[in-house]
């Protein structure tokens, strides 16, 4: 199947008429927020099923009265009520070729038809039609109305229409695994499930009819009879007990997908506030290398002082050193005052001899002649004392300065080594303010933001703990199931035994229930089989895309694993282990893995391969995540209709990387840019296409 | 889609292939009378008739009797 062009006339933001044709290939649609990116994805959700999205509920809306008051383009109204249309429409027409019947192509055309009423436009009728052309004849063959509808059944599988048109932000609810849940409503049609599940409950029927009829007969034979009847009441009683346990099985399976689907949306917008989060702890961390760098500078700083102050000693060496010989020299002379007090001196050359060492000092001897030269003649005891204090203080400095040399190396290795860990952490901070500068969140409200992450994670951790008590209460109620039905079988069995050893029953009822009871079996291992080899098939599929993605991708590693006892999709290693840290990058791919896995075997039963349409998840994925999801995208599907959010508001768009990728990948066959046309009043505003490639 | 509403899943065959002929042949009946009535509620008479038939029908072509069912 491959949508060739689609054609969107007044709905929603589209005014007028307005084409866009698609690539068989890959064709991709960029747009800033508001610009009619999801209103796309609406229309060919509106032509092909007859639904748009909520984005407020989260939900489609499919009632026709619902849709008629959203999809009338508000700058169609303006006109419309200006020329005096008494009517106007809303329409959406798609073109599609290959869709499984030879040189066939489709035209299918839904419109909501408007009138005035009361000076306002009033939804009055809806038309579907759906034109099959002959490509060569060019004959037409319209269908209208129910007939309509018919083929669009025929064409279009309901179960798998939540696959290949792919609603990003819905993504985790259609790959729940529950009873009923979208993704094994899927698999049930794609692999014809229904079928084998009414022949399978109408083989149980078959044997219990004859095995009841068979039961009448031998009825009259009243020990066979109350034994019978002993029997089937335990076997009623047992079915009563599963139904029971069913019931508890069912409601266990219904709170599991309810607060799984709280925990998957709780753990979504802890993904998408994680970034906010690293932002913040990144932030906060660059404060503080702040405040370290800063005490750092200091510390340098004051090393550099100290080193200075030593330099100075060092500088002072040579006169301390000139200072030292200069008292040595007086000492030699005997310049230097002695210790010995004038007085002293005097008194002793009174009394003509040393008073310390008894030496002669006569009149007209050498000793007294040497101490009479040195007599000072003014008092020199301080000054003497005060050299002979500077001379012990020269000399403790003098060994301190002989140090300085060894030291100022040291000072010099650590000043050299801050001013090189100063320059990293320089570089740190700019690394980190780019980094900071290029995450462009909105700091406001901070505060609040971050309790709400731990709330957020609060739910996270309330709703884990519920999910993992259901899944108790649904295994212990899925074990109880088991053992009942067990013995149901034995009694069945027994009950069976007693019918064949009656003589009332003929030999044509002992042959039907024989046959009955084998056909029951047979239904039984088939429906089984077929239940786990579609899944299987699925899994399979899903892995061969998955290994193509490994390929290409480093990051994402293990096998996709469908686990119906979980009822989850996950990932697991060589050893079969679940790997647990997967990003929302991975996520992603490991569901268009699912998903191409599922549109595979939809269209080895079908004969024909879905085209791809996506209103893209990848708005919140950084740069290498998100063209390598794209990428993902392209690489999957035979055809893609990849619409994405525009994220070149504020970046030059020559560098954006989706730009980019479409200039330069020879898959992407056409790309078209959406954007608002000007006007004074919103409401006349509208879509504008405009075309970038092909 | 049409395709599927004439054959039956290569499952069918794979699974069935180690019953008896009699069981094959009730299974295949069963499973046809389930798809031709896929649009409709409940057929379960439908589908008792042509097992009846069928059973009927072997056992008058002298198919299966009572002694055969222990080897079945």
């Amino acid at each position: 199947m491959e949508f060739k062009q689609i054609t969107i006339t007044n709905f929603l933001s589209y005014f007028g008429e307005n084409k866009i044709d698609f690539s068989p290939f890959t064709t991709i649609v960029i747009g800033q927020n508001n610009t009619g990116k999801s209103k796309l994805f609406d229309a060919i959700n509106f032509v092909l099923y007859g639904r748009i999205y909520d984005t407020q509920k989260e939900s489609w809306i499919t009632d026709d009265t619902e849709i008629a008051n959203l999809i009338l383009n508000k700058h169609e109204v303006n006109e419309a009520l200006e020329k005096n249309k008494t009517t106007t429409e809303s329409s959406v027409s798609i073109w599609i070729d290959d869709l499984g019947m030879a040189d066939t192509q489709v035209t299918i055309t839904r419109s909501f038809i408007f009138k005035i009423s009361n000076g306002k436009y009033v939804f009055s009728s809806k038309n579907l039609t759906l034109t099959e052309t002959d490509k060569f004849a060019v004959n037409s063959y319209p269908y209208l109305g129910s007939d309509a509808n018919e083929r669009m059944k025929m064409y279009f599988s309901d179960s798998i229409k939540d696959f290949f048109l792919f609603q990003g932000e819905a993504a985790s609810k259609i790959m729940k695994l529950q009873k009923n849940g979208n993704f094994r409503m899927a698999v049930r049609e794609v692999a014809r499930l229904e079928v084998f599940e009414k022949a399978r409950d109408y083989a149980e029927k078959y044997e219990d009819t004859i095995s009841r009829s068979i039961q009448i007969k031998a009825g009259k034979n009243k020990k066979v009879k109350n034994e019978q009847e002993k029997l089937q009441s335990e076997i009623e009683n047992l079915i009563e007990q599963e139904k029971k346990y069913q019931k508890n099985k069912d409601e266990a399976e219904t709170k599991l997908a309810e607060y799984q689907e709280v925990l998957d949306k709780n753990n979504d917008e802890l993904s998408k506030l994680k970034e906010f989060e690293d932002y913040f702890k990144q932030k906060k961390a660059l404060e503080e290398n702040k405040k370290n760098i800063q005490r750092q500078i200091k510390e340098i700083g004051d090393e550099k002082f100290a080193i200075i102050e030593d330099s100075v000693f060092y500088k002072v060496r040579e006169k301390i050193a000139s200072f030292k010989t200069f008292y040595e020299k007086l000492e030699a002379k005997g310049e230097v005052p002695p210790s010995i007090s004038a007085n002293e001196i005097r008194k002793a050359l009174k009394v003509c001899q040393c008073t310390i060492c008894g030496t002669d000092l006569s009149e007209g001897t050498s000793a007294r002649n040497f101490v009479e030269a040195r007599l000072p003649k003014c008092d020199t005891d301080k000054l003497g004392n005060y050299l002979r204090a500077l001379n012990y203080t020269i000399g403790d400095v003098e060994d301190e300065i002989r140090n300085i040399p060894s030291n100022l190396n040291n000072l010099l290795e650590r000043k050299r080594k801050s001013d090189t860990r100063k320059q990293n952490l320089i570089n740190d901070e700019k690394r980190l303010a780019e980094q900071l500068a290029n995450t462009n969140l909105d700091e406001s409200a901070s505060v609040e933001k971050m309790k709400h992450i731990a709330e957020v994670k609060q739910t996270v951790s309330r709703y884990e703990s519920l999910c993992k008590n259901a899944e108790r209460d649904f295994n212990s109620a899925s074990g109880s199931i088991n053992v009942i039905e067990n013995q149901i079988f034995q009694a069945r069995k027994q009950l069976g035994n007693l019918v064949a050893d009656d003589d009332e029953v003929d030999e044509e009822d002992k042959i039907k229930l024989h046959y009955a009871s084998k056909l029951n079996a047979a239904m039984k291992r088939l429906f089984e089989t077929a239940n786990t080899t579609a899944y299987e098939q699925v899994e399979q599929k899903a892995n061969e895309y998955y290994k193509e993605m490994t390929h290409e991708n480093a990051a994402l590693v293990g096998d996709i694993k469908i686990d119906l006892e979980t009822s989850e999709i996950y990932t697991v290693d060589e050893d079969g282990v679940r790997i647990m840290d997967i990003n929302q990058g991975n996520r992603i791919s490991i569901q268009l893995a699912v998903i191409a896995g599922i549109l595979t075997v939809a269209q080895e039963q079908f004969g024909v391969q879905y085209p791809f349409v996506t209103d893209a998840p990848v708005s919140h994925l950084g740069g290498d995540n998100k063209t390598s999801t794209i990428q993902t995208m392209i690489n999957a599907f035979e055809q893609s209709i990849i619409i994405i959010k525009d994220d070149t508001s504020t970046k030059n768009k020559s560098n954006d990387e989706i730009r980019k990728l479409i200039n330069e990948s020879s898959d992407i066959e056409k790309a078209y840019e959406l954007s608002l046309s000007k006007a004074e009043n919103i409401n006349d505003q509208f879509t504008v296409i405009k075309q970038i490639k092909g | 889609m049409g395709k599927l509403k004439d054959d039956l899943p290569k499952i069918t065959k794979k699974v069935l292939d180690g019953e008896d002929k009699i069981t094959k042949g009730l299974a295949l009946s069963l499973l046809s009378e389930v798809m031709v009535n896929h649009n409709n509620d409940d057929f379960y008479p439908a589908v008792r008739k042509v097992l009846d038939d069928d059973i009927e029908k072997s056992i008058s072509a002298g198919l299966i009797n009572s002694e055969d069912l222990e080897e079945n």
